[in-house]
């Protein structure tokens, strides 16, 4: 619902993302956050920064 | 059973639906009923529409009917809505209403909802873009034709109101209902024709932070929503995204109350009548209203189903990549 | 519950507004589509007017500050007092040494007489809280 709301006001939806990673995931957990990371970096500054 | 009634007082006859909604007002009141009835009525002129609760079986004069006025009445019921009640309004009111009650904000067993189709589309963006013409979600669905009204009783309690009146049935001309299929196709091809939105990412974020700006943050959109029911309103509260007692910069206060709405958004438009900056709000809950309606199979204010987020589903509860599961 | 149409107190603008009245009490505010200044919209003030309307804290007769401590007093004995103290001071420091705050909550008339009033003691000093 926050990715929908997101994109109708214009943001890319991708900059949120929702994941289950239980405590004993630890791998999983670094693999996620560092995709993640990659997937905000390519999309670049936030749109909202420059309308400031 | 449609039925299609006038009242049988020739003077009262002339009135829009031929006295049948003033006559079921009076009777309603008259036979105890109900102890009040929540509807428009004129206040200082002619043009002047207010919300009046009716309690006198003689004061029924007064009602206006058919009419836009940017009231909300089911915030009147939700606030001052006490004892037996019967509300007479359009399908915007009695669809709040059917949301206000599965959020517990109302008493369901003391409230009888008679519903009017609007006639005229007033020139607002959201009655132009209005699906739900019809209130066939409430107990008394009605149409106002010019020598009658065409009545539905939906349910039982429908059904015991419309006894208390003394109307006479006409036979309806099949021009009247062709008529009224007529207008319902014209007025369903206009709201699907309706423009939402076309524009790329990055116009709409111009536009809508854009919009957002202008706010003063009055809160009146907050006020005037018919379905903001919460005590502790999270745009005051201190629930963490929002310091409690400061007031929200004007894009989280808006996208903050967008989350919180949008799910059951009925595009009322009392928002963006209320609001002094002239932001189109009800058009962007809209918007996202009815992306979201797609996503989870729910359309506010139209049947009992609950809105979406609202409990667990079984499976749910049982489902061990939840939260909640698995212990 | 009924709805007393009313103008909202707060500026000068005066918006038009309806006083939701229940059991003789102004509870809520509804802004009025009617009235021809604001058309339907309010501020977040006059959203709020209704709050000081039975708020405890509001003053409802003047006071007088007696021996340090304020209390109740007639509108009477409020008005000679300070008719008193005002020609004290005129005719002590002068009337350069008054100043009078005019009010948006009051009507033009009102802040005329006023601004009148003050030219009469010839003091120059008028000021009000709109000129922020």
């Amino acid at each position: 619902m926050v990715r929908q709301l997101l994109d109708t006001v214009g943001i890319e939806p991708g900059r949120v993302r929702c994941e289950w990673i239980s405590s004993a995931e630890g791998t999983k957990f670094a693999r996620v956050i560092a995709e993640f990371v990659e997937e905000v970096k390519a999309l670049g500054p936030s749109p909202v920064v420059k309308t400031a | 059973m449609k039925k299609f009634i006038a009242v049988k007082n020739a003077k009262l006859r002339s009135e829009a639906g031929g006295g049948a909604i003033q006559e079921l007002a009076r009777a309603m009141l008259a036979s105890g009923l109900v102890d009040r009835v929540l509807t428009f009525a004129k206040g200082l002129d002619e043009e002047d529409l207010l919300p009046a609760f009716i309690d006198k079986a003689d004061d029924v004069g007064n009602m206006a009917l058919n009419a836009y006025a940017p009231y909300s009445l089911s915030r009147f019921v939700r606030d001052y809505g006490e004892g037996k009640l019967a509300v007479i309004g359009r399908t915007c009111d009695i669809r709040a209403l059917l949301e206000l009650r599965k959020r517990n904000g109302l008493n369901e067993a003391d409230l009888l909802t008679v519903g009017i189709a609007c006639s005229e589309t007033p020139d607002r963006q959201n009655c132009l873009r209005c699906e739900y013409r019809v209130p066939f979600m409430a107990d008394l669905s009605c149409v106002l034709a010019e020598d009658g009204t065409l009545v539905e009783a939906t349910g039982d309690k429908g059904a015991q109101a419309l006894g208390t009146g003394s109307f006479e049935e006409l036979s309806p001309s099949k021009e009247i209902f062709d008529a009224e299929a007529a207008r319902q196709v014209a007025l369903a091809e206009q709201a699907a024709a309706f423009e939402l939105q076309h524009a790329s990412p990055a116009e709409r974020l111009a536009y809508w932070f854009g919009q957002f700006d202008k706010c003063i943050k009055c809160f009146g959109c907050r006020n005037s929503c018919p379905l903001c029911y919460c005590k502790d309103c999270v745009l005051e509260a201190d629930r963490g995204l929002v310091r409690g007692g400061e007031i929200a910069p004007a894009r989280l206060f808006h996208l903050t109350r967008l989350a919180h709405v949008a799910d059951s958004c009925l595009n009322c438009g009392q928002c963006e009548a209320a609001c002094p900056m002239g932001i189109p709000i009800s058009k962007l809950y809209h918007m996202l209203n009815k992306e979201l309606s797609a996503v989870f199979g729910f359309t506010p204010g139209i049947n009992a189903d609950l809105p979406p987020l609202f409990g667990f589903d079984e499976k749910e509860k049982s489902d061990d990549s939840t939260l909640f599961g698995g212990r | 519950m009924k709805l007393v149409p009313s103008i909202c107190p707060y500026c000068g603008t005066g918006c038009g507004m309806l006083l939701i009245v229940k059991d003789e009490k102004v509870v809520g505010v509804e802004p009025w589509e009617r009235h021809p200044i604001n058309e339907g919209k309010l501020c977040l003030k006059g959203w709020s007017a209704h709050q000081f309307v039975h708020h405890p804290g509001r003053l409802t007769s003047p006071l007088i500050r007696k021996n340090g401590e304020l209390v109740e007093v007639s509108w009477d004995e409020a008005l000679d007092f300070t008719a008193d103290k005002l020609k004290g001071i005129v005719a002590e420091h002068g009337a350069d040494a008054v100043g009078f705050l005019a009010s948006a909550k009051c009507t033009n008339e009102e802040n005329y007489v006023l601004q009148k009033f003050c030219r009469y003691l010839g003091s120059p000093n008028v000021d009000h809280c709109a000129r922020l």
